[in-house]
């Protein structure tokens, strides 16, 4: 990451200008405080604190502060997807998760009992696991239960329910 | 003639008095003091504005269909505040990606999962598209007028080389000038 300094220098960084606020401040510099968004290059050809822009002349001080500091970014889930090894199998459809909010989000249901699958869910350390849907597994909204493999997650070797993005046939 | 002007320029003090408070603005970054204040104010900043009924710029929602307000508990017919249960509000959370830069995200949970009701919200899967899931430019407005004032208030406690004091500005914290960019 390019240090403050750079970005400064490369125009990306704005300041605003931040006076003292005591009985000593000059109008000027109570006229500048809080004005914001302009370049270091922007704020030199305005003039700087203590640059003899201001009544207080060389002896300012004010102070110039990074306004757009940081940056904000939104992650939004992608659209689930079925995997190409499930198209067309029985049970898994394409219902809509709840009437009332019609979410298009993908529901398997009726999964024949001794199906092999791969979780490819959110919870990273179940991540690829296989398991069997166990006889009567019930797959509701986002969840399904199945028994994990013991050679595939020793620690979880009975009922597992966990949300899944997607669950992959195997077998 | 006598120059009765006393008063010293200093072009090259003020530059370089910029550079030495970024300097120590940068100490506090690699602190991660100023991301680790950011992170809750970014989640409050959505919260408080999704829940005003507002999206991503700032316009209202779109309004549930007469249908769907009919058929919910009062007060789901308007304003659209994307509060039932108040579950998809409650998973957000906002993560730091870097020194300065974070995300705002809906954790997984809950069934159905609320990162996907999020999702489906947000980009208009199945219901209407009501982007609320980031900052506007006004949260972010927010954000930066906070993050001045609290980077005034970290360098004031770290060292002599501010003399600022900003008491008289305290709780006024003007902002007069919108971002010409």
């Amino acid at each position: 990451m390019a240090s403050l300094i750079e970005l400064a220098e490369r125009g990306e960084l704005t300041f605003t200008w931040r006076a003292v606020g005591d009985k000593s401040m000059c109008p000027d510099c109570a006229d500048r405080h809080g004005l914001n968004g302009f370049t270091l290059d922007e704020w030199q050809s305005r003039g700087l604190p203590g640059t003899g822009h201001t009544q207080c002349q060389g002896n300012c001080r004010c102070v110039m502060l990074p306004d757009n500091l940081l940056t904000v970014e939104s992650e939004v889930l992608e659209p689930f997807e079925i995997g190409p090894a499930l198209e067309g199998v029985p049970g898994v459809t394409d219902r809509f998760e709840a009437a009332r909010i019609a979410i298009n989000m993908r529901l398997l249901s009726d999964l024949p009992a001794g199906t092999r699958v791969r979780y490819q869910g959110a919870i990273p350390q179940l991540r690829g696991m296989t398991g069997t849907v166990r006889p009567g597994a019930t797959v509701q909204g986002m969840t399904i239960d199945f028994d994990f493999a013991p050679s595939g997650f020793p620690g979880m070797q009975s009922l597992f329910v966990g949300d899944f993005t997607e669950v992959i046939r195997i077998g | 003639m006598a120059n009765n002007f006393s008063a010293t320029w200093k072009p090259h003090q003020a530059m370089s008095n910029v550079k030495r408070t970024l300097s120590r603005i940068q100490k506090d970054m690699d602190a991660d003091k100023i991301i680790t204040w950011a992170l809750p104010k970014v989640k409050d900043a959505v919260i408080e504005r999704t829940t005003r009924g507002l999206d991503l710029a700032d316009r209202e929602f779109i309004p549930y269909s007469e249908g769907y307000a009919r058929s919910h508990k009062d007060g789901m017919n308007s304003p659209v505040t994307l509060v039932e249960s108040g579950q998809m509000l409650g998973q957000l959370k906002a993560d730091r990606l870097g020194k300065a830069r974070a995300k705002v995200f809906v954790r997984t949970g809950g069934s159905p999962n609320r990162q996907a009701i999020a999702a489906a919200h947000h980009r208009g899967q199945g219901v209407p598209r009501r982007e609320w899931l980031g900052m506007s430019p006004k949260d972010m407005n927010g954000l930066n007028r906070d993050t001045v004032l609290h980077l005034e208030s970290l360098l004031r406690l770290t060292g002599p080389g501010l003399k600022t004091s900003g008491k008289a500005f305290r709780g006024t914290a003007p902002w007069r000038v919108r971002n010409p960019r």
